[in-house]
Formats: structure tokens, sequence, C-alpha cells
């Protein structure tokens, strides 16, 4: 049973936003949070304003339904009893979100303090008084979270600095690294360069500028002298190499002359035979499988023929070893899975039957009986000849 | 087909007025694609226009480097010169001339080009040898770009090969050929003394080889 009140009151049902009457009533206070009722009249009250806090809370998703200056009557009131100092707003429609932007930076710093003392102080005390606490601030500074760029943010010394990272440098730095980056592709565009050309120069003494060959002549005479007596030396090799030769031929041409017919003959046959035996001697190994090539029958003084070795691989195959391959894949080129590729063999390849390495056809003792009750190894009209 | 450069456009440009070479017109030494180009090149076109032989030797002073084509098939003023010089036949003792000018390498190139082209076989085979024992540097160059030479180098080349700046040679017999004919005499190289002075020439060549070993690398 609700306990006697000296005033009755009128039952007032609570609805978000609307103000309850300041007499407390067993409905608000029930559905206020939990306390004795009654009892206390601080405490009455603080449920109270707990109750008009909560519904001041839930103000801001709905509408008030009570008149705009009842209830500043009653903040006024409340934070007066809660000991607020600041000058209350009067009405929502006139809050400024800029002043309370200033109001809020000028005082997170100042209060802060303050808050943290009001909070240690009450954390022993129950929960309401945390919800007050809260809302205490709340009180002070009602406002809505308002984004603060980087760089006008109170915070931003608190920040760690990179020593190689400021944001105000970014073009700065952006314009470095492209620099540098342009550096190193130039300096590995001239790297390739001067390989292209040494490499060029190793081949065959051909340098692509004029500039990089030297004209004159008087650099190092001693060297230029000596690398000219080689070159003298050397053509003077060639013309007696070519002396020489003509003399050999025409030795020849005069032991031939004197020879037989007979002889001739089995000279030039001996001459053939040897120029066979070389000829297969310096031929290389087919690859597996690789195609023949005739370099044709004409022309073949002309040395152009002889710079390509026709047996060596022509292509650079994925598959080096063809051998490794079972059978079906050792074709060449794309044949391998097309039409007319296999060849019917009566899968003579795939019976086993006439393999008489296995113990199952070989006629052993052993094997005797399992052969006559096992089923499809004997013949299906055996003779009634005994074998 | 009239031919000659008095006749208005013809399918022959520059044909030459006087003695026929190796029994031909002597500009037809060159072959007909290169002599076009020849003609159409802008070295041509500025500098040999109404040469003589006396300005063509101040061209020919102020050559840098001997080639037949380079690039895109473009002739070098080393080739223009040659050419005009086949146009003008200039007197054999200019030539001479030309081939004794020590001081002025490429004139002294040119002059052997021109005379490997021009010359009988026996006088050829007389001037060139003596250009075997001029080492002096010479840039060649061709389609693959620049090429250090010396100039017993490019009189071996004439002697020797077929085809040299991207010209044909006229055919030269061997040596030996015209030495069984006697009108020649063995040749005598420049290091004659210095071979004969040791005792075998294989040693010699070894010996030289040797000790060349690393110059020879520096020098080519």
């Amino acid at each position: 049973m609700p306990p006697k009140l000296t005033q009755p009151v009128k039952r007032t049902r609570y609805f978000p936003g609307k103000r309850t009457s300041r007499s407390p009533s067993p409905s608000s206070s029930s559905d206020s949070e939990s306390g004795p009722q009654g009892e206390d009249e601080q405490r009455t009250v603080k449920t109270e304003d707990v109750t008009e806090l909560i519904s001041e809370i839930g103000e801001s998703a709905s509408e008030a339904e009570n008149s705009d200056e009842e209830r500043d009557k009653q903040v006024s009131v409340r934070r007066q009893a809660l000991g607020g100092t600041k000058p209350v707003v009067q009405s929502l429609k006139e809050v400024n979100l800029n002043e309370r932007f200033k109001e809020e930076t000028a005082i997170v710093e100042s209060e802060y303090e303050e808050s943290e003392e009001e909070h240690e102080s009450v954390d022993e005390s129950e929960s309401e008084s945390d919800v007050e606490s809260e809302s205490e601030e709340e009180n002070k500074v009602l406002l809505r979270p308002v984004f603060v760029p980087r760089n006008k943010r109170a915070t931003k010394e608190a920040k760690p600095q990179f020593a190689y990272d400021t944001t105000a440098d970014d073009e700065a730095r952006k314009e470095k690294k492209k620099e540098e980056t342009l550096a190193m592709i130039e300096q590995q565009i001239r790297a390739e360069a001067a390989a292209h050309a040494a490499a060029s120069l190793h081949e065959d003494n051909i340098i692509a500028n004029a500039e990089d060959i030297d004209d004159n002549d008087d650099v190092d005479p001693l060297a230029e002298r000596a690398a000219w007596k080689l070159r003298e030396l050397k053509r003077i090799k060639r013309e007696r190499d070519e002396l020489e030769q003509r003399e050999r031929e025409l030795q020849e041409i005069e032991m031939r002359r004197n020879m037989d017919d007979n002889e001739r003959l089995k000279e030039d046959l001996a001459r053939v035979r040897q120029q066979q035996e070389e000829k297969i001697k310096n031929r290389g190994k087919m690859g597996f499988m690789q195609k023949y090539y005739h370099k044709g029958a004409f022309y073949q003084d002309m040395d152009i023929l002889n710079r390509t070795n026709y047996n060596a691989e022509a292509l650079e195959d994925d598959i080096r070893d063809k051998t490794a391959l079972p059978k079906i894949m050792q074709v060449r080129g794309d044949q391998f899975g097309k039409r007319g590729r296999s060849k019917w063999t009566h899968l003579l390849n795939e019976d086993t039957s006439q393999n008489t390495d296995s113990p199952w056809f070989r006629k052993d003792h052993g094997s005797k009986r399992t052969q006559e009750k096992l089923g499809g190894l004997h013949d299906a009209y055996p003779s009634k000849r005994k074998k | 087909m009239e031919t000659g450069p008095e006749r208005g456009i013809t399918l022959e440009r520059g044909l030459v007025k006087g003695p026929e070479i190796h029994s031909q017109n002597p500009a037809r030494l060159i072959e007909k694609i290169i002599r076009e180009r020849i003609l159409d090149s802008p070295y041509w076109k500025e500098q040999c226009f109404g040469l003589t032989a006396a300005t063509l030797c101040d061209r020919a002073v102020e050559l840098t480097y001997i080639g037949g084509q380079f690039g895109q098939q473009r002739p070098t003023p080393f080739l223009c010169l040659a050419f005009k010089a086949i146009q003008l036949q200039p007197e054999k003792e200019i030539i001479l001339e030309y081939l004794a000018a020590e001081d002025f390498k490429y004139l002294r190139a040119l002059a052997a080009f021109y005379i490997r082209l021009t010359f009988p076989a026996a006088d050829i085979y007389k001037l060139l040898e003596p250009l075997l024992a001029d080492y002096h540097r010479l840039k060649l160059r061709s389609m693959n770009g620049f090429r250090l030479i010396h100039i017993d180098e490019f009189a071996d080349m004439l002697l020797t090969e077929e085809r040299v700046c991207d010209i044909a040679l006229p055919r030269l017999p061997k040596r030996i050929v015209l030495e069984d004919m006697e009108e020649l005499e063995p040749r005598e190289s420049a290091l004659g003394s210095e071979l004969s002075d040791s005792e075998g020439d294989s040693d010699d060549t070894n010996e030289v080889e040797r000790n060349n070993g690393i110059n020879s690398k520096e020098g080519q």
C-alpha cells in the first residue's frame, strides 16, 4: 500500500518530455529510479530532479509538450538547486551552436578538473549520483559534438611529432620524393646505356657515339707503333699462308698428273672416306624427335651455310626431355590429343594375359589349383583331350 | 635513252663525259642506288656543286670521318667527295700529291679510295702498299655507328676485300698473279728490316705478340 501523503495528489501519468507536478507522486517516483519514497525530503527532491532530468534528456528526441517558460523556470530552479553557476539558455531555439562551441572550448579545460573531482566524489555514491554528475556537466554546456579540424584542435601539441613527417611540409615532401624517383630512373637509364655501350664495344669495337672515339694520333705513340707492328705481322703471316697453300695445291696437281688411273681412284676414295668420317664426328646429336632438315644440295661452298648448326634444337620448349613423357604425349607441335593420332593396336600393349612372368599365368604347381578354381582363366570350351 | 649531263632529266644522272674507266662510264663505278642517294644528299647539293680539284682538296681536308652509308642509308661526305672526284677525273699527279699529304690523313684516305677505284692493278699495289706502314687513326662511320680504324687497316681492306665503304670495288687480281707476270716484285714489308735481324720469323712473331698483347688492346 502506498504511504499516505499529507496532500492528496492527483495521479499523473508519466510522459517523456512532459513535466510532472513538483509535488512528489507515487507514480513519478515509481517511474524514477528506485528509492524509498517520501522518507527523505532531499531524496524525494532528488528523485524528482532525476525524473525531470531524464525527461529533459529525452527532450532532445521529442518535443516538449509543456510551455517553454515553465520548463525553463524549472530548469533554472533545478540548476540553482544543484549549484550551477552558469546562465541558462532561455530556449532551444535560441541555442547558438557556435557560441556553445566557444563556450565549450573555454569551459572544457577549466572545468575538466572540477568534473574530475566531482566524478571522484560521486563514484562512491550510488548510481543515481553518477547520472547526476554527468548531467551536471551537461547542464553547464549542452552541446552537440562539433567536428574540429585537425589543425584547429587544442590537443595538437599532444600528438606525437614524427621527425620525418610534418603535415605542413606535405607538398615539399612530395616534390622531394618526385625528384628522388626521377633521379633514380635517370641513373638506371644511364647505367643501362653504359652497359649496352660496353657490351657492344666488347663485341665489335663499334661505338655509337662519335665523341667516344679519339681521332688523335699523339696519344701514346709507342702503343700505336706496337699495335701497328702486330697488324703488319699478321698480314705477313696471312700472305705466307696463302703462298704455302698455293704451293701445296700445285704440288698435288703435279703428283696427280704423274699417277695412274688406279692410284687416282684409290686416293679419291680414301679422301672421300676421310671426309665422311670427319662429318660424322663433327655432327652433333639431334634432339629427341627433332625434325631432320637438309640444307640443300646447292651452294655447299658458301660459308654461311656452316654457321648454323641444324642439328641443334631450334625451339626452346618447356619440356626439354620428351622421353620422360608418356608415349601419347610424345608428339611434335600441337598434335597431342588430336584426332587421327592414335593407332588402334587391338590393345596389345595393354594385354597382360600373355605375360608369363605374372604368377597368375605361370604354370606352377601351386597355381594350378588356383587356375582351375578361378573363373575366366581357362578356356571356355576345354577340349576333352587331356593335356 | 640519251645519256649525258646535257640532256635534261634522264634515268642516269651524274654521268661523266670523258674517257671510260674499266670499260664503263666512270660514274658507274658506284652502283646506281648509292649514286642516287649521293646525288640526293644535302651535302652533295650544298657543298659539291661546282667543285674543282683544288676546292675538292679543301673539302677533303675538312672531313672528320670516312665511311659509306650511315643512319637511314645516308651517304657520308667522304663518299660524296669520292664521287665528285670520279666526276672531275683529276690528273694522276694531283692524286699522287693528295696521297702524299702526310698532314691530312682524310685527304690521303680519299686519294687511296680513288686510286683503288680507278687506277690499273699494278699501280694500285705500288701506291697503296706504302700506306700499310702508316698507322694514323681514322674514324669509320657505318650503319652500326662509329669505329676506330687505322690507315694501314684501311689500305689492307682496299687491297683485300671486295666491298669497302658500301662500294663494290673493281676486280683486283691477286698479287701473286702479278708477280708471276713480272709486273710486280714480292712485297717488302716495312718490318722487313726487323724480321731479318731476328733469328727466325716465327720467334719474332711470338715475341712481338706476347709483348704487344696488352698494348694491342689499347691501340685497337
